[in-house]
């Protein structure tokens, strides 16, 4: 049997006050397994310290239980101090007869039964706590960042500028994302391609960023540290190597088609960059509407290429990557305004979306920054804008805030009213929520300032009536319904996860909620980390934002990144899962509950009865498991336990506690 | 070896009031019900939510009965079934477990897979006969140490009506 | 409605055939190294067979008391890769199943013989019958329902769940409405007589361990009963250490019982076992949405959660 020392505090009066530690002390000095009983005063101080390693030298202590406060508050400092005495830290267990004890009971006989109770389960546990040695697990030193938004962007530069190389995966032919399809940004009103921009070039140039645009995310394999990517870069139609990004191909090809960028108000070619800032600057083929790729004829673009850079024959290429951690930044999509069939959107060609209204209003966008009807290229002498298409709504929505809308609404509408001197703009509001820096004021000024006119009520249909559209609403301040017409409609629809959210979280690993934004670990204390380790989170994918929390969300998952990377090798959690593969089955009911993907088959090989046999068996990756426990109560023959938790511990607590118990009927 | 007191606090006034005799080397409840039984109490609290609110219920000085005796286990998921029969079996009168809340828990879903076993549990344990207020399932977060504090006054005093637990009626282990 | 059992001795007779020459084949072409069966055992039984040869295969019987299950018998071939063979019908199938999904048993090295079924007899029922009207039920198949296993009552399989090959035609489907009367009746008396009840069964029980050994939800290596360290269950057959026996036993298969009831059948001390295994079958249908708990899925009702699942404290989901 295991010597265990037993250390008992007064803990000033705190204890002692209420427990007769001496009383305990006789007691526990009675228990089976302990040589060494002790009480100090504040153990936990220097000299209480120094008196539990001079004992554990003196009385060759194997385990060491000490009894005071909770080991939430003090476990840390009694395992540093077995530590420095040179015993495993592991072999320490507490016994809690202050919070749980002497602070909460007020009879003294009552509360010492208590204590001795307390001691004696802690006594139980730690005769069988085992040393226990943290695991190591190496670190490949790159990042992969998927997604070249201004959340994937600044997160590649932090880690980058942090010394760690970073390969930025990016769906689109160019990075920039939403923030490049917007004019200007609230409240600033700077405008946003002139501080995107800037940042695109630091990435492309930047030389520890790879950037892989037109490419996309296939597989995902392995663990923090070590995680194995596979890239599938789709083919451009056009060596980049060559490509000048002189643009005479997109001049010259006779193929419009309606823009994506542009979100259907303007048009691109079939072969093209998506906006003329576009990094790297190198054009796509569309496939499906190049001529040539659908008819074989026409070859344009080729021959007037200069460099000789186009390539119709391409074909994909596939990238093996090794990372060590992943930075998800894929961004957001936006409600799909057809869902309010009240609202006309599809229906009438003048109720647009405010991502479209912000192409409009974009110097270099469809109509140079001219904002114009899109039936008739008229100047809209009124224009409503609705709050809340398809947030906030129970019934055909999703039930969030979608954060930014109300900003950009406002600030759509002080541009408008900047740009039509005399025009009217109306917002339809629910509320307007200005809760960061400088926004309320920004508000203040358009109503104040720029005369938008602000209505309370969520309008119940928008109808074309001739050549205008008539918003009917109630004012909810005024309590009577109002019916407006104007000549556009601005609808703001809900942030949603990307259409495909979901597949890429499963392709990750990582867990997503109801409404398919990816979850963070801690919705208080872990913002940007998930509970896949080793995988980060930036930006909308994790929940609607604005560029301001995105990028401050993008710097802190790459300080993650760059804390992880810090190290050579990784620490994992001691207190794991393991397997006793002699017991285990194969049966791996344990893997479905793991709550961290850490538990996989393996293939082990035996000799039995003279010849070599092959089975499966369950195993634990210690850098994943976490100590949570669930796969040992689905594991049925105890094959499955866990350290500093064992099956035998745990029962061991029990039966101790109530081994003198006689049965009250006297039997 | 004989083992030591460290010095310093011998002019403490308690030590000196220390009674000589030597107490029985049980200090178990009365072995007749009623003669102020007590009834043992086994507590399994998850470390991250109930094991941390029942220390916030020590700090705040909520007094509460000392019938429960905890046992710290990191998640609610880790309570094993047989766990709660065995105290059951070696004679506690009554057993609690207590874990974070659905969707709080530390280790994501340890909590949900526990909700699943203790539901089916409580219903199971009630068909073989056992009293259902004898076996208590709470979700009690970090900062909920009155909640703890009044599950034990609960608890306890329903226990103590019903007196002693399982084990009275099924006889010797061995 | 729980459908009603019956026999047809002319169908399971071609599917005799039919099975021997499968059988035989199966050996004779060398697919398979064993093809498990039943044969005809002492005083009419059915019992296990293990057929090596085409010669064995003609022992093979297909006939109304074919009720014991042979899945278990795979966890003896482990060793080496050779196919194995054998013939199961609806509820065999299950217990097959149950096997096959806590990934026992290579599905790759079986070959498996479905056979369509519509009820077997409980042999020890059959048994007790007089000389004349045992052999009048085995030849003419005219067997009241009190003569078929329990599990005839509620089965909703009478095709093989899986297989690689079908004999005989199969038989039709009827949607089952699953009702657990053991467990609605113990639930109807009160805590007291419940306890009772069990504590009658605790004292009768030997500790023989033939429940679990062929129970096909229970295959552990090394079965946490037998276990030492830690001593999850004391050896003495005390009361309360029975108590605890039925319960690791119990809630262990919770969620995987097939409710074959094969348990109870073989019990020699006539213990009503399925009181235990119905009560959570109930429970876990009711509670978590399984119409059918009893038959093996990917994962199972405990290994899976649902955020909405019922709680015991208000407002908790």
């Amino acid at each position: 049997m295991k010597r265990v020392g037993v250390f008992l505090c007064w803990c000033g009066s705190n204890i002692a006050g209420t427990v007769d530690v001496g009383r305990v002390a006789e007691k526990v000095r009675l228990l089976p397994g302990v040589v060494y009983v002790e009480e100090n005063k504040y153990t936990c101080s220097e000299p209480g310290q120094a008196s539990i390693m001079k004992a554990i030298k003196e009385h060759d202590l194997e385990r060491v239980v000490v009894a005071s406060c909770s080991p939430r508050l003090h476990e840390p400092t009694f395992r540093r101090t077995l530590e420095a005495a040179g015993m495993n830290p592991y072999h320490l267990e507490m016994a809690n007869i202050r919070e749980h004890c002497s602070w909460v009971h007020t009879d003294r006989e009552e509360a010492t039964a208590k204590a001795f109770d307390i001691v004696r389960m802690a006594v139980a546990k730690a005769l069988r706590n085992e040393a226990l040695q943290p695991g190591r697990i190496s670190i490949e030193k790159k990042a992969l960042v998927l997604g070249g938004g201004i959340a994937g962007i600044q997160a590649a530069l932090d880690i980058a500028d942090a010394g760690h190389q970073v390969i930025l995966v990016e769906r689109e032919p160019t990075i920039g994302g939403r923030m490049a399809q917007l004019d200007k940004t609230f409240p600033t009103l700077d405008c946003s391609s002139c501080i995107l921009t800037p940042k695109m070039v630091d990435c492309a140039k930047h030389p520890n960023i790879t950037l892989y645009t037109y490419s996309e995310l296939e597989k995902v394999e392995g663990y923090i540290g070590n995680f194995n990517v596979t890239i599938r870069k789709k083919a451009r139609g056009v060596d980049e190597a060559l490509c000048t990004g002189c643009g005479l191909c997109q001049t010259k090809c006779p193929v419009k088609v309606d823009s994506e960028f542009d979100v259907g108000v303007g048009k691109r070619k079939a072969i093209y960059t998506p906006f003329p800032q576009a990094v790297p600057n190198k054009p796509v083929i569309d496939k499906e509407n190049c001529r040539y790729h659908k008819t074989g004829k026409c070859r344009i673009c080729e021959r007037v290429c200069e460099a000789k850079a186009i390539r119709f024959d391409q074909e994909d290429t596939i990238i093996e990557e090794k990372v060590g951690a992943i930075v998800v930044a894929t961004g957001f999509d936006l409600f799909d305004l057809e869902t309010y069939g009240e609202y006309g959107y599809g229906l009438y060609p003048d109720v647009i979306s405010s991502l479209q209204f912000e192409r409009l209003i974009n110097a270099s966008g469809p109509t140079e920054g001219k904002i114009r009807r899109p039936s008739d290229q008229e100047v809209p002498r009124s224009v409503a804008f609705v709050l809340c298409v398809g947030s906030r709504d129970d019934q055909k929505g999703v039930s969030y805030c979608s954060r930014a809308c109300c900003m950009y609404s406002v600030k759509h509408a002080t541009q408008y009213r900047e740009k039509v001197k005399d025009g009217r703009a109306f917002v339809f509001y629910m509320d307007i929520r200005t809760p960061g820096k400088a926004y309320e004021e920004f508000y203040r000024r358009s109503s104040v300032d720029y005369g938008v006119e602000y209505i309370r009520g969520r309008p119940s249909k928008i109808y074309q009536k001739g050549k205008k559209l008539v918003v009917r609403a109630e004012d909810t301040l005024l309590g009577r319904p109002v019916e407006v017409e104007v000549d556009m409609v601005v609808l703001a629809p809900a942030m949603v996860p990307k259409h495909d959210a979901a597949k890429m979280a499963q392709t990750l690993g990582v867990s997503y909620d109801g409404y398919g934004f990816l979850n963070e670990a801690h919705p208080k204390l872990r913002p940007v980390e998930t509970n896949t380790a080793g995988i980060y989170l930036a930006g909308a994918c994790q929940g609607p934002k604005d560029i301001p929390d995105t990028v401050a969300q993008a710097g802190a998952a790459a300080a993650k990144v760059a804390a992880l990377f810090s190290q050579d090798e990784l620490t994992t959690e001691p207190m794991v899962a393991r397997v006793d593969e002699a017991l285990c089955s194969g049966c791996l009911w344990c893997k479905p509950v793991c709550p961290y993907k850490a538990i996989e088959a393996k293939t082990i090989t035996e000799r039995v009865a003279g010849r070599t046999v092959t089975r499966e068996v369950a195993s634990v990756n210690v850098g994943l498991c976490q100590g949570c426990g669930a796969c040992t109560v689905a594991c049925r023959d105890g094959a499955m336990n866990l350290a500093g938790f064992t099956n035998d511990q745990v029962l061991a607590e029990v039966d101790d506690l109530l081994a003198d118990l006689r049965p009250a009927c006297g039997v | 070896m004989q083992p030591r007191k460290s010095g310093g606090f011998e002019n403490m006034a308690e030590s000196a009031s220390r009674p000589e005799e030597a107490r029985p080397a049980e200090t178990r409840p009365a072995e007749e019900p009623g003669a102020g039984w007590e009834p043992v109490i086994v507590g399994f609290l998850c470390n991250w939510c109930s094991y941390a609110g029942a220390d916030s219920a020590g700090t705040a000085r909520m007094v509460h009965p000392p019938n429960v005796r905890v046992i710290r286990v990191p998640c609610s998921g880790r309570v094993n079934p047989r766990f709660i029969l065995r105290a059951f079996q070696r004679g506690a009168d009554g057993v609690l477990v207590s874990g974070c809340h659905p969707g709080d828990c530390h280790y994501s879903t340890g909590n949900y897979y526990a909700r699943r076993r203790l539901v089916l549990l409580k219903r199971y344990l009630e068909y073989l006969g056992i009293d259902p207020r004898r076996f208590r399932t709470h979700w009690v977060s970090a900062s909920e140490g009155q909640k703890f504090a009044d599950i034990v006054r609960e608890m306890t005093a329903e226990i103590k009506a019903l007196g002693p637990g399982p084990k009275a009626k099924l006889g010797e282990l061995v | 409605m729980p459908r009603k059992p019956m026999l047809d001795i002319e169908r399971m007779r071609s599917a005799e055939e039919a099975l021997r020459r499968e059988a035989r084949r199966l050996l004779a072409d060398g697919v398979v190294s064993v093809f498990l069966g039943h044969e005809e055992g002492w005083d009419g039984l059915a019992v296990p067979s293990f057929a090596t040869s085409p010669e064995d295969a003609e022992k093979l019987v297909w006939n109304p008391l074919v009720a014991p299950h042979l899945a278990k018998y795979l966890l003896d071939r482990l060793a080496g890769d050779e196919k194995v063979g054998i013939v199961v019908n609806g509820c065999g199938s299950l217990a097959l199943e149950r096997i096959l999904k806590d990934r026992r048993f290579p599905r790759e090295r079986l070959y498996i013989v479905g056979i369509p079924c519509t009820g077997i007899l409980d042999p020890a029922r059959v048994a007790d019958l007089p000389p004349e009207r045992r052999r009048e039920v085995l030849e003419t198949g005219r067997a009241e329902a009190g003569l078929f296993l329990d599990r005839c009552s509620w089965c909703d399989v009478p095709n093989a769940v899986v297989s690689d090959i079908l004999v005989g035609e199969p038989v039709a489907e009827e949607p089952t409405v699953h009702e657990y009367p053991r467990a609605a009746r113990l639930e109807a008396m009160s805590l007291e007589e419940r306890f009772e009840h069990f504590k009658d069964l605790y004292e009768r029980c030997i500790r023989c361990f033939a429940c679990r050994n062929v129970c096909p939800a229970c295959s552990c290596r090394e079965c946490c009963l037998d276990q030492w360290e830690p001593l999850w269950l004391g050896r003495a057959t005390s009361v309360p250490e029975q108590q605890m026996f039925h319960f690791i036993r119990a809630f262990d298969v919770a969620g995987r019982c097939i409710r074959c009831g094969e348990c109870e059948r073989v019990c020699p001390m006539g213990l009503p076992l399925m009181d235990f295994n119905d009560k959570l079958l109930k429970d876990i249908a009711e509670l978590f949405g399984v119409e059918r708990p009893h038959v093996p899925t990917d994962v199972e009702p405990l290994g899976r959660f649902d955020p909405q699942d019922p709680d015991f404290e208000e407002g908790a989901e």
